[in-house]
């Protein structure tokens, strides 16, 4: 298990299972991370299932593919293949300005600290870390600036990020 | 020159932090090399041959004398008492001990400077025009946009892991001296007929590999959708830039692949549901940015001096430099003036710690305190007194800055080439002294008359050689290196009325390198007898006629 941080520290006991494609291994009443192709064929079965369900982008997926299920959803990873892919950055943006997501934004894959202040400033909220991440070191790096000339989709989540210039 | 507010101070002085701990991490183990690199190339580092090499950003090409001694005090406490002023408008050291980098950092942060996004995949130093402000075919002053450009880039969250480097230019005057159209995104600063400004928007351009002009995609752009279209542009690019490849990896390749109409059709869907939102600029903070420029002042002066004009009548070398290094001026009684950094036995661009501060003098003392780094590799003093040029003239002739070569043959641009680069095939400064010498006669240099000759190690093109009207590229053969040769391009030629960008064509075979003077003597040699009038350039010529003579002269000995 990864661990798992937000702006304010470790976040223990993290309810989410990711299903990996044995249904066996997924209890009832979990809170569930689905695939994008199977959120989008078996969606209604899950429902039934679990208690909550998320869904797991990969960076080349199609954001209009949940544009009309994010009521069903309380989270949704974005997956980081490799920390310099930079396509998942445009991809939380996108969902927290365009779609207007404000539940759960969570990056998971190839996390490290170097990559925190970015991607929360993106308007990701939780950080599944690579496993050989320090936590506390993580954290702090959410405040790695105290200014930022841009506006960033973090204005949209939980705390705010830096200090901003413009549009903020 | 913009100054910063303690919030721009910040963002520098946390960066710094921020890469003394990486670099810290790196040093103890616990960050890998691969970890690393994309970290100390954001901040500026590349591992070089012999040593790391440290690139900093001039935006836009623009600083004061209190950055330029910060420069040469790096020189020579870090490094080895030289820089080297790029293509790029930045400034490299060759020789930095990777440790001291964030010291490095400390100091430039400490006069306002950085190397943020000098490497590395993301959007890098903005460039512009080197007569911006005082150009007087200027239409709009640039240098504001390039400053909001700078901010609006630096750090941004979104585009730090784009698919690769990310170059803008700006120009804001009827001529582009800034080779928009050979970026990934060239903007043409423009005012509509109530006189509105705007931009002319034009992506997909570049050098490198596989040299394309940019397409125009939109003819004007109001200013207050410039960040958010920019932001356009680059999401699309970021989405959709291909991540398998890194030789098809630029938005050049992605605007090819994808049709202009197709990419154009995206970027404006994308700026369509952004339009309203918080990136759109408003008066009042393009007024702010614009009010933290130092207010250049200027006496009123008759447009001619009378001692300038004497000297000239007397002294044919104060003549030529008159001719060749000085450049008008918007404002009555001023000039512009360029110091070459060509000299021989000197790698172009190059200048000492020592020449440094002594050009920071007169920078003082004749242009108020600021100076302009050219893509050329020269430096400018962009607010000189006529009635002063006589005393610089001889100042810059004591130091050496004073070759009348500016947009002659001996202006080479020349990458670093495979004395330092790793990435370079062959050697570029070496073949640029070469010729340097074999043109010496500066009789013969105006004889030749305008000619930009550039020079590049390898296929990354930082010599620009795609867009000299002579242009040579070290390549590799079996572990040689040869050198190919390409005539005719240009980074700004007036086509049928319009100005445009050109790509070098190939003449055909590499050449030895010690046979390339020679084929730079014969394509001179075939542009003489085909020059219809003085003022007929080398580039006009090869328009006019194609490769072909060129190509009959140099290769007919060999067969």
């Amino acid at each position: 298990m990864p661990k798992l941080i937000d702006h304010s520290g470790e976040r223990t006991g993290d309810p989410w299972i990711t299903y990996a494609g044995d249904a066996h291994a997924i209890p009832a009443g979990a809170c569930v991370i689905l695939p994008l192709t199977e959120f989008r064929e078996f969606a209604g079965t899950w429902k039934n299932h679990a208690k909550a369900l998320g869904v797991l982008l990969s960076p080349s997926d199609n954001l209009e593919l949940i544009a009309n299920d994010l009521d069903k959803l309380r989270l949704i990873a974005i997956d980081f293949p490799a920390f310099t892919d930079g396509r998942g950055y445009s991809l939380a943006n996108a969902l927290r300005s365009r779609y207007g997501w404000r539940g759960e934004l969570r990056a998971v894959g190839d996390i490290q600290q170097d990559q925190i202040y970015l991607l929360s400033r993106s308007g990701f909220d939780t950080f599944a870390l690579r496993d050989d991440q320090r936590a506390n070191e993580c954290v702090a790096a959410t405040d790695d600036f105290t200014h930022a000339y841009q506006w960033g989709a973090d204005r949209f989540g939980a705390r705010p990020g830096p200090q901003v210039r413009y549009g903020a | 020159m913009y100054r910063y507010t303690e919030f721009d101070q910040s963002i520098v002085d946390q960066r710094v932090a921020q890469f003394r701990g990486q670099t810290e991490r790196y040093l103890a183990g616990k960050l890998s090399e691969d970890e690393f690199r994309p970290l100390r190339l954001q901040n500026g580092l590349y591992v070089q041959k012999h040593a790391p090499m440290l690139r900093v950003a001039i935006p836009y090409g623009l600083i004061d004398t209190r950055q330029l001694r910060m420069f040469a005090h790096i020189a020579r406490k870090y490094d080895r008492g030289y820089g080297h002023f790029t293509t790029r408008q930045n400034i490299q050291y060759n020789w930095p001990a990777l440790d001291r980098v964030p010291d490095i950092l400390a100091d430039l942060a400490s006069v306002q400077m950085h190397a943020i996004q000098t490497s590395g995949n993301c959007i890098r130093n903005t460039t512009t025009d080197q007569f911006a402000g005082i150009a007087p075919d200027e239409v709009v002053n640039p240098l504001v946009w390039a400053e909001i450009i700078r901010q609006w880039s630096t750090i941004h969250p979104e585009f730090a892991h784009l698919p690769r480097k990310f170059k803008i230019a700006i120009n804001g005057a009827r001529t582009d001296r800034a080779a928009t159209l050979v970026h990934d995104i060239g903007l043409t600063a423009l005012t509509d007929q109530a006189g509105n400004v705007g931009f002319r928007v034009a992506v997909g351009g570049g050098l490198g590999r596989t040299p394309i002009v940019g397409v125009v995609v939109r003819e004007f752009l109001p200013w207050q959708d410039l960040i958010t279209y920019l932001e356009a542009i680059l999401r699309v690019y970021n989405l959709t830039g291909r991540r398998d490849n890194k030789y098809k990896a630029r938005i050049k390749i992605t605007v090819k692949e994808t049709g202009v109409a197709e990419f154009s059709k995206r970027i404006e869907e994308e700026f369509a549901r952004t339009q309203s939102g918080p990136t759109r600029l408003t008066r009042e903070t393009v007024e702010a940015i614009g009010a933290r420029f130092t207010e250049t002042s200027y006496l009123p002066l008759p447009q001619d001096d009378a001692g300038v004009v004497t000297l000239a009548a007397s002294n044919s070398e104060f003549a030529r430099w008159l001719k060749r290094n000085t450049h008008a001026h918007r404002v009555s009684g001023y000039a512009a003036v360029t110091l070459s950094l060509k000299r021989k036995g000197v790698p172009p661009g190059d200048a000492t710690a020592d020449e440094m501060d002594a050009i920071a003098l007169l920078a003082d003392r004749f242009s108020q305190g600021e100076l302009r780094v050219t893509h050329e590799q020269n430096l400018v003093f962009a607010d000189v007194e006529k009635r002063e040029l006589p005393e610089l003239w001889r100042e810059l002739k004591a130091l050496g800055f004073a070759s009348t070569n500016i947009g002659l043959i001996g202006n080479i641009i020349a990458c670093p080439g495979g004395d330092f680069c790793s990435l370079a095939n062959a050697v570029s400064i070496p073949v640029a002294a070469a010729i340097h010498d074999r043109f010496e006669s500066l009789d013969y240099q105006f004889d030749i008359g305008e000619l930009d000759l550039n020079i590049s190690g390898c296929i990354n093109a930082c010599g620009h050689h795609h867009v000299g009207h002579i242009g040579i590229l070290g390549v590799d053969k079996n572990g040689e290196e040869w050198y190919q040769v390409t005539i005719g391009g240009a980074q700004s030629i007036a086509i049928n009325g319009s100005e445009t960008a050109r790509i070098g064509k190939i003449i055909g075979p590499s050449f030895a390198r010690a046979d390339v003077p020679d084929v730079v003597e014969k394509l001179i040699q075939t542009y003489l007898g085909l020059r219809e009038r003085d003022d007929e350039r080398f580039v006009d010529v090869v328009a006019r006629t194609g490769i072909e003579p060129f190509k009959e002269n140099v290769y007919a000995e060999a067969n």
